[in-house]
């Protein structure tokens, strides 16, 4: 067995557990809103790893939906620190699960690792962790759990900023890998 | 995910050193289980490029059991706790070290990690060294005494 990124230990053999990449996005532009979509049900899990600033150098965070549910179907805990003091906050009947947050300063950018456990399930309510953080104009590191209230597998994963005002500059990368069981 | 390289201590050693790495992955992940080999804690730091500059800016969250902190600043080394130790010489430590888009040359180089050492410290941490790739080497340094033999350090490309 071989550790993986944040603890994911392969279940057995050479292939289970190797990250293979399902597609990375790389902004040319300015944008409020990045979808992947027709995500293959062939893996376990799934990895999401983001650099991201946001174009108005304002912070906020990054939020998520799958399948396009923009319903109250996602509660969330987070754990974050901002160099001065540590947060923490829970929500149930939220409209979007958080990802982590979007740097907002030049040449700085956010960094994320979200693990989607179990997104092919069909008989499962979806989790989601994330590591995410940033040394910018607004510091923070933080650990952020998500869970999606619907049993159908996820096929389709959104991200925008929460306020949903802010766009993602540029060279902003989103790459989706997933994980063999 | 596949591995690059991967070094086994025979010996105590202050440095373990990953130099031409290849540019043909998304991201780095690094892995290391240490730990100190005489009495005592040091902290545990990476070097990209060989830079000992102070340059590396990091903000945690961590517990040690009794007490929560957030620390920032800046340092010469990318470390896995901004200000407590991390190895002491009973108990293995964990690093996972995250460098992000480590082949481009368009933003600074970000690294995510996460710290377990179960008998002293877990943590997470986000360091922005302040420099632009690509990173074509890694140093793993301890500050204080050695890494001990049967430390283990893997060094993994992420697909691009």
């Amino acid at each position: 067995m071989s550790p993986l990124p944040l603890g994911i230990v392969a279940a057995s053999g050479l292939s289970a557990g190797a990250l293979e990449l399902i597609q990375t996005t790389i902004l040319a532009s300015s944008t409020s809103s990045v979808t992947i979509s027709s995500i293959p049900s062939t893996y376990r899990h799934l990895q999401l790893r983001i650099l991201t600033r946001d174009s108005a150098n304002s912070f906020d965070y990054m939020v998520f939906r799958l399948n396009g549910d923009s319903g109250n179907n996602y509660a969330r805990h987070l754990l974050r620190g901002n160099g001065t003091s540590l947060f923490s906050s829970a929500n149930t009947t939220l409209s979007n699960g958080f990802l982590g947050t979007i740097a907002n300063n030049t040449n700085t950018f956010s960094a994320t690792i979200a693990d989607i456990l179990n997104y092919s399930s069909t008989t499962s309510n979806k989790t989601i962790r994330s590591l995410s953080g940033q040394h910018s104009t607004t510091n923070m590191i933080g650990l952020y759990s998500g869970l999606w209230m619907n049993t159908a597998a996820v096929n389709s994963l959104t991200v925008t900023s929460n306020n949903g005002s802010v766009s993602f500059v540029a060279g902003s990368r989103f790459s989706l890998y997933g994980i063999r069981g | 995910m596949e591995l690059i390289a991967e070094q086994v201590l025979n010996t105590n050693t202050a440095s373990v050193t990953f130099s031409s790495i290849p540019q043909t992955f998304r991201d780095l992940t690094l892995v290391v289980n240490t730990i100190r080999s005489t009495a005592g804690s040091t902290v545990l730091g990476i070097r990209l490029n060989g830079s000992s500059a102070n340059s590396y800016n990091y903000v945690a969250i961590e517990g040690n059991g009794s007490a929560t902190s957030s620390p920032t600043g800046t340092d010469t080394f990318v470390t896995a706790t901004a200000v407590t130790n991390v190895l002491n010489s009973t108990d293995r430590a964990l690093v996972t070290y995250n460098i992000m888009d480590y082949s481009t040359n368009d933003k600074h180089i970000m690294v995510l990690l996460r710290a377990s050492n179960p008998s002293f410290v877990t943590a997470a941490t986000v360091n922005r060294w302040a420099s632009f790739g690509p990173v074509t080497q890694v140093d793993v340094l301890s500050v204080t005494g050695l890494l001990a033999t049967g430390s283990r350090f893997a060094l993994y490309g992420i697909a691009a």
